[in-house]
C-alpha cells in the first residue's frame, strides 16, 4: 500500500514539473468552501442547494427544511422527535449527513437524527441523491445531505437576529454573525427553539403529551491567512438537546433523551498552482443519554469519540485535467450500555480524477478502506456529463457505495455480531438536464442494488441479532423544476420535485416498509413590494408498514401558506406569519405517531 | 380498457348498494350468541407502540376469522398484547404497552369491563377466588418496583398491590397460593414468589435456577423450567427443571440441561408427559427420568416458535413473520411433529387458548 502511494506521489510529481499552470476558478473554491469535493466530484449527479430565505422560512429543525424542500420522505415520530429519511428508497442509515465534509451519522445507530440538527447556524443545506461512498464514507448509498458554513474576505460585518413564536409554546431565537477583513473571516452563529409541543391528536381525545423538547446550537467558523499561500480554517459546532419522546396514540411515555454533539475540524489549506494541499484535523464527540422514565435516575447512554487525519493533495495537471490522492485515518472509540468497549481504526486511501472539455466533464474515483472490524469494499464513483446544446446536457454515475455495520450491530451485548459484513450498492443514474432562461428541469433515472443488507432478526435461539441477510433492488424516477416568471413586474417563482420509487426486497417482491412509491413537493413565492407570500406543500404517497404489504399507512398532502412584510430597510427588518398545516390534516408518517394539526408560526428577522 | 373500469364501477355501485340496503334492514342478532364458543383463540400481540394487537379465531372447520376483539366492540384492542387469562365465561386480556387488561365474555368476546388502573407493564393475569391477580414489571428498568397487582373479581376494582422480586412473569394457583415466577425483565432472576391469596402477601420465595420461564403444576408438584442465562450474559448457565413440593414449597429435585444443547423454554404437560423445547426441536419427558439427550422431534416450518401450546394431544406453534411485522401464522403438529394445519392470522401472534 504504502508502495503504491509512493509511486502516485513520484508520478505525480514527474508530471508537474512537465507542465505550466493557469489560475484556476477552482482556488477560489478551494479557498470559501468547507465541501469543496461537493462542487468538483459531482459529475453526472444533481445537487440541490437550499439557500438562505429557505432554511430562514423553514423550522430550525432539518427534517421540516427538507421534506418540503426535497423529493426525500421522512418519517417522524412526531413533531420534533425522532427522525429518519429515505433517499431513493433506502433505509434510515443509508443516508449520509455530511458537517463541512465530515459524516457525522452516529456511530451506534448509523443515522443522523433530522430532528437532531439545527439548521439557522449554517449557510447552506445541499442535498445530493445517489451514491457518495467514495468521499463521504460510510451510509451514502441513498444519498447524502450536506450542512455548510463558507467563507467571504469582503471586509464586512454583518449581523442577523431571528425571534419567533409558533403554537404549543414554541419559541425560536437565533443569531449570526459575521465578521471579515482581507484575512480574516469569523462567523458565528447560535440558535435555540424550545417547545411545550403538546398539541392536541386530531380527532381524538388525546394529545401530544411528554412531547416538550429544547435545543441550541452553537457554531463557530474562522479562516484565516496565515500567510500568502496558506490559508487556516476552524469550524465548531457543538449541539446540545433534550427531547421528552412523546408516545404514542395507545402509549402514554414518560421517556426523555440528551443528545450531546460536538464537532471540531481544523484544516490547513496550501496553495501553491498547481498544487493543493489540504490537512484535516477532526474531532467529533457524540453522547446520548435516555431515561425511560424522566422521573428517576435510571438511564442508558452511550458516547462514541471520533478522531480523522485527512491529508488531501490536489495536482491540477492543466486546465482540463485534475488529481487528488487522500490518505486518512479515522480512530473511533465508543462505550455505553449494552456495549463495553467498541472501537475501530480505518485507514482510507482514495484517488480522484476529474476532466473537463468544452461539452463534456468526466470524473473516475476509486477508495480502498483497511478497517479493524471487518473487510471493505473497493469504493469507485465514474461520472460524466455531456452538454449537447446550451439547454440540455445529459448525466450519467456509476458508483459503489457501502454502509459499515455501526456499534450496536457490532457490539451490542445482547446479540451484537462480530461477523458482519459492510452493506454494498451499485448504483447507476442517468441524468437529463434542461435548462432555460427562466428555469430548468432535470429528470434522473435510477437503479440500485444493495446485497449484504443488514437486518436485525431473532435466532434460532430466540435473541435478536443482525445478519448480512436481505437483498434489495430500488429503482425510480426523480424530477427536480423551478421556473421564474415576471407577473406584475414582480417575480412568481415556482418549485417543484417529484419521486417515484420502487424499493424492492428481492426475495418477496414487495415494497419496503416505509417507503412511499410517490413523494412529490411543490413550492410557489410571489414578492410584491414590501410583501413575500408562499406556498409549499408535499404529497407522502401510502406507505407499508408491515412486510408482507398487508398493513399501511395512507398517503396525504400538506400545504403551509406564509406572509412576510418587510417593517423597514435599514435595518432590514422582516415580519412572517406562516399557517402550517394549511388544512388540518391528520397525517402520521409512522404508525400511531400523530402530527400536529393546523398551527401558526411567527418570525422577526433583524439584519444590521 | 376503459369498458373493464366502466364494469369495476358499476360493479362497486352495486354491492354498495346492496351493502347499504342489509343495514336497513338488520338482522336481529341475539345479544349472547356464542359465536366463539368452540374453537382456538389466537392472540396477537401486534407491534410495539401501535394499538394493532388483535384475537384471531380459528372455528372448528378451520376458518380464521380476523380481529374479533374489533369486530364484536367496533375498537382497537390496543398495544401489545402479552397474554389471555380465561376463567369461567371471561377472558382477561392483559396488554402490556397499553396498561390495560380488556376484559370480554370469552364465548361473545362483547366487552365486559377494562382495567387501566394500577398497571404498569402487565404480563400474565390468575385468578383465585374473587380476585384477579396480575403481574407486573412497573417501570421496566427499575429492579425495585415490581408488583403483583390485585382486582376484585366482581366489580374489577383494584384491592392492592403485593411487591415481588425483579421481573414476575408467568403466574398460575394451587390451592389459595399463587407462585409468580420472577424472570427478571430486563435482567436475569432466579426467584418463584409464594404468595397467600387470604393474606394477600409473598409468605416465601423460593430459589430456582436462572430465568424461569415456564411452569406447570402436576398433581402436588410445580414443575419449573429454568431457561438459564443468555449467551450474551456475563456468565452463561444452562437450563434446567426444578420441581417443587406444593405442600412443604421447597424444591425437590432439579434436573439440568447441557450448556451446550441450548437454551430450553415452554415447558407444557399434556397427559402425563412434559414438552419443552430448545430453538426448533421439541423435546418429550416423563417427569422423573433423566433428561431426554435427544429431541422427539423438530418444527421447521415456523419462522420462529413464539408462542408454544399444547392442547389435546396438538401442538400450536405460533410464529410472526421473520421481520416480527405482518401477518404471522399458528402451525398445528400432532405430538409425533407430523405437521397437520397451518393458519394465516394477525400481527405477531403469541399464543393459542382453547375455547
Amino acid at each position: 500500500m504504502s508502495k503504491n502511494l509512493q509511486a502516485l506521489f513520484l508520478f505525480l510529481i514527474w508530471v508537474g514539473f512537465g507542465y505550466s499552470q493557469t489560475d484556476s476558478i477552482r482556488y477560489l473554491n478551494e479557498i470559501h468552501l468547507a465541501d469543496v469535493k461537493l462542487q468538483n466530484n459531482s459529475t453526472g449527479q444533481f445537487v440541490q442547494d437550499i439557500s438562505g430565505e429557505s432554511i430562514e422560512r423553514a423550522e430550525p429543525l432539518l427534517t421540516g427544511l427538507l421534506k418540503f424542500n426535497s423529493p426525500f420522505f421522512f418519517r417522524e415520530n412526531g413533531y420534533g422527535m425522532v427522525s429518519s429519511a429515505s433517499v431513493r428508497g433506502t433505509g434510515a442509515a443509508q443516508t449520509a449527513v455530511v458537517w463541512n465534509g465530515i459524516n457525522i451519522n452516529s456511530q451506534f445507530t448509523g443515522q443522523t437524527d433530522f430532528n437532531t440538527v439545527n439548521t439557522m447556524v449554517f449557510d447552506e443545506v445541499s442535498l445530493r441523491p445517489g451514491g457518495g461512498s467514495v468521499v463521504y464514507g460510510s451510509g451514502a448509498i441513498g444519498g447524502t445531505i450536506h450542512l455548510s458554513n463558507d467563507f467571504q474576505f469582503k471586509g464586512k460585518t454583518e449581523n442577523s437576529l431571528d425571534i419567533g413564536y409558533s403554537s404549543f409554546d414554541t419559541y425560536q431565537v437565533s443569531y449570526r454573525g459575521d465578521f471579515s477583513n482581507e484575512q480574516t473571516n469569523l462567523k458565528v452563529g447560535v440558535s435555540s427553539i424550545s417547545s411545550e409541543n403538546d398539541y392536541p391528536y386530531k380527532n381524538s381525545r388525546f394529545k401530544n403529551e411528554n412531547g416538550d423538547f429544547y435545543n441550541i446550537s452553537l457554531n463557530t467558523t474562522i479562516a484565516h491567512w496565515l500567510a500568502e499561500k496558506h490559508l487556516l480554517k476552524f469550524y465548531s459546532n457543538y449541539y446540545q438537546g433534550s427531547r421528552a419522546f412523546s408516545g404514542t396514540v395507545t402509549t402514554p411515555s414518560n421517556s426523555e433523551y440528551f443528545d450531546r454533539n460536538s464537532r471540531n475540524l481544523i484544516e490547513w489549506k496550501y496553495l501553491e498552482n498547481p498544487w493543493t494541499s489540504s490537512l484535516k484535523l477532526a474531532y467529533l464527540i457524540e453522547k446520548f443519554q435516555y431515561f425511560e422514565n424522566r422521573d428517576n435516575d435510571n438511564f442508558t447512554f452511550g458516547n462514541a469519540n471520533t478522531a480523522i487525519f485527512k491529508y488531501d493533495l490536489g495536482y491540477e495537471l492543466n486546465s482540463a485535467n485534475e488529481f487528488h490522492l487522500i490518505a486518512d485515518q479515522t480512530i473511533i472509540k465508543g462505550e455505553g450500555s449494552g456495549i463495553n468497549t467498541a472501537h475501530r481504526n480505518t485507514t482510507g486511501l482514495a484517488f480522484l480524477y476529474n476532466g473537463r472539455s468544452e461539452k463534456l466533464k468526466y470524473e473516475a474515483s476509486l477508495r480502498q478502506e483497511f478497517t479493524s472490524n471487518f473487510e471493505s469494499p473497493l469504493l469507485f464513483n465514474l461520472g460524466v456529463s455531456y452538454g449537447f446544446i446550451e439547454t440540455y446536457s445529459l448525466h450519467l454515475n456509476l458508483s459503489r457505495n457501502y454502509r459499515i455495520p455501526t456499534f450496536n450491530d457490532l457490539f451490542w451485548t445482547s446479540g451484537g455480531n462480530e461477523n458482519l459484513n459492510p452493506e454494498k450498492s451499485i448504483q447507476a443514474e442517468i441524468g437529463n438536464a434542461f435548462k432555460f432562461q427562466k428555469g430548468s428541469f432535470r429528470l434522473n433515472a435510477f437503479y440500485m442494488d444493495i446485497s449484504n443488507l443488514i437486518r436485525w432478526t431473532p435466532s434460532e435461539s430466540g435473541i435478536w441479532q443482525p445478519v448480512n441477510t436481505a437483498e434489495v433492488r430500488n429503482y425510480g424516477l426523480e424530477i427536480y423544476a423551478d421556473w421564474q416568471e415576471q407577473v406584475f413586474k414582480n417575480p412568481l417563482q415556482f418549485q417543484a420535485g417529484y419521486a417515484y420509487t420502487r424499493s424492492e426486497d428481492q426475495r418477496s417482491g414487495n415494497q419496503l416498509i416505509y417507503t412511499p412509491f410517490h413523494k412529490a413537493t411543490f413550492t410557489a413565492d410571489y414578492e410584491l413590494e414590501k410583501f413575500q407570500f408562499f406556498y409549499q406543500s408535499l404529497y407522502n404517497g401510502e406507505i407499508f408498514t408491515s412486510s408482507d404489504n398487508n398493513y399501511s399507512l395512507q398517503g396525504y398532502y400538506l400545504a403551509d401558506i406564509g406572509l412576510k412584510y418587510q417593517i423597514s430597510a435599514k435595518p432590514e427588518m422582516h415580519l412572517q406569519f406562516q399557517i402550517k398545516n394549511l388544512f388540518d390534516k391528520k397525517y402520521e408518517s409512522m404508525p400511531s405517531r400523530i402530527m400536529p394539526g393546523r398551527h401558526f408560526k411567527t418570525l422577526l428577522t433583524l439584519n444590521f | 380498457m376503459k369498458k373493464n373500469h366502466l364494469l369495476i364501477l358499476l360493479f362497486s355501485i352495486l354491492i354498495l348498494n346492496s351493502c347499504s340496503k342489509d343495514d336497513d334492514s338488520p338482522i336481529d342478532i341475539p345479544e349472547e350468541n356464542a359465536t366463539y364458543e368452540s374453537g382456538i383463540i389466537v392472540l396477537n400481540e401486534g407491534n410495539f407502540g401501535s394499538p394493532n394487537a388483535s384475537v384471531s379465531f380459528i372455528g372448528t372447520d378451520g376458518t380464521v376469522q380476523p380481529s374479533i376483539f374489533k369486530t364484536e366492540n367496533e375498537l382497537d384492542l390496543g398495544d401489545t398484547a402479552q397474554s389471555i387469562k380465561l376463567y369461567e365465561d371471561l377472558a382477561f386480556i392483559v396488554l402490556n404497552v397499553s396498561n390495560k387488561i380488556e376484559i370480554v365474555n370469552r364465548y361473545t368476546f362483547k366487552s365486559v369491563a377494562t382495567i387501566d388502573t394500577n398497571l404498569k407493564n402487565p404480563r400474565y393475569a390468575e385468578v383465585v377466588g374473587n380476585s384477579v391477580y396480575v403481574t407486573n414489571w412497573g417501570d421496566a428498568m427499575d429492579s425495585e418496583d415490581d408488583y403483583v397487582a390485585v382486582f376484585n373479581l366482581d366489580d374489577f376494582q383494584f384491592v392492592k398491590t403485593i411487591p415481588v422480586e425483579e421481573g414476575p412473569e408467568k403466574i398460575l394457583t394451587n390451592g389459595d397460593k399463587l407462585y409468580v415466577a420472577n424472570q427478571g425483565g430486563y435482567s436475569f432472576n432466579h426467584i418463584i414468589s409464594v404468595i397467600n391469596a387470604s393474606s394477600n402477601s409473598v409468605a416465601k420465595t423460593i430459589e430456582v435456577g436462572d430465568v424461569p420461564n415456564s411452569m406447570v403444576i402436576v398433581g402436588e408438584s410445580l414443575y419449573v423450567l429454568n431457561g438459564g442465562k443468555p449467551s450474551y450474559a456475563e456468565t452463561e448457565t444452562a437450563s434446567s427443571i426444578s420441581k417443587i413440593d406444593l405442600s412443604t414449597d421447597t424444591v425437590e429435585k432439579t434436573w439440568s440441561i447441557d450448556l451446550n444443547a441450548g437454551h430450553a423454554a415452554n415447558l407444557s404437560e399434556n397427559s402425563g408427559s412434559f414438552y419443552y423445547s430448545i430453538a426448533s426441536e421439541v423435546y418429550e419427558w416423563d417427569g422423573e427420568a433423566d433428561l431426554p439427550v435427544a429431541s422427539s422431534f423438530s418444527v421447521e416450518e415456523p419462522a420462529s416458535i413464539y408462542g408454544f401450546d399444547i392442547y389435546n394431544e396438538n401442538l400450536y406453534i405460533s410464529s410472526p413473520t421473520s421481520d416480527f411485522t405482518g401477518n404471522g401464522d399458528v402451525y398445528q403438529y400432532d405430538l409425533s411433529g407430523n405437521l397437520l394445519n397451518q393458519y394465516s392470522v394477525g400481527i405477531n401472534p403469541n399464543g393459542v387458548y382453547l375455547n
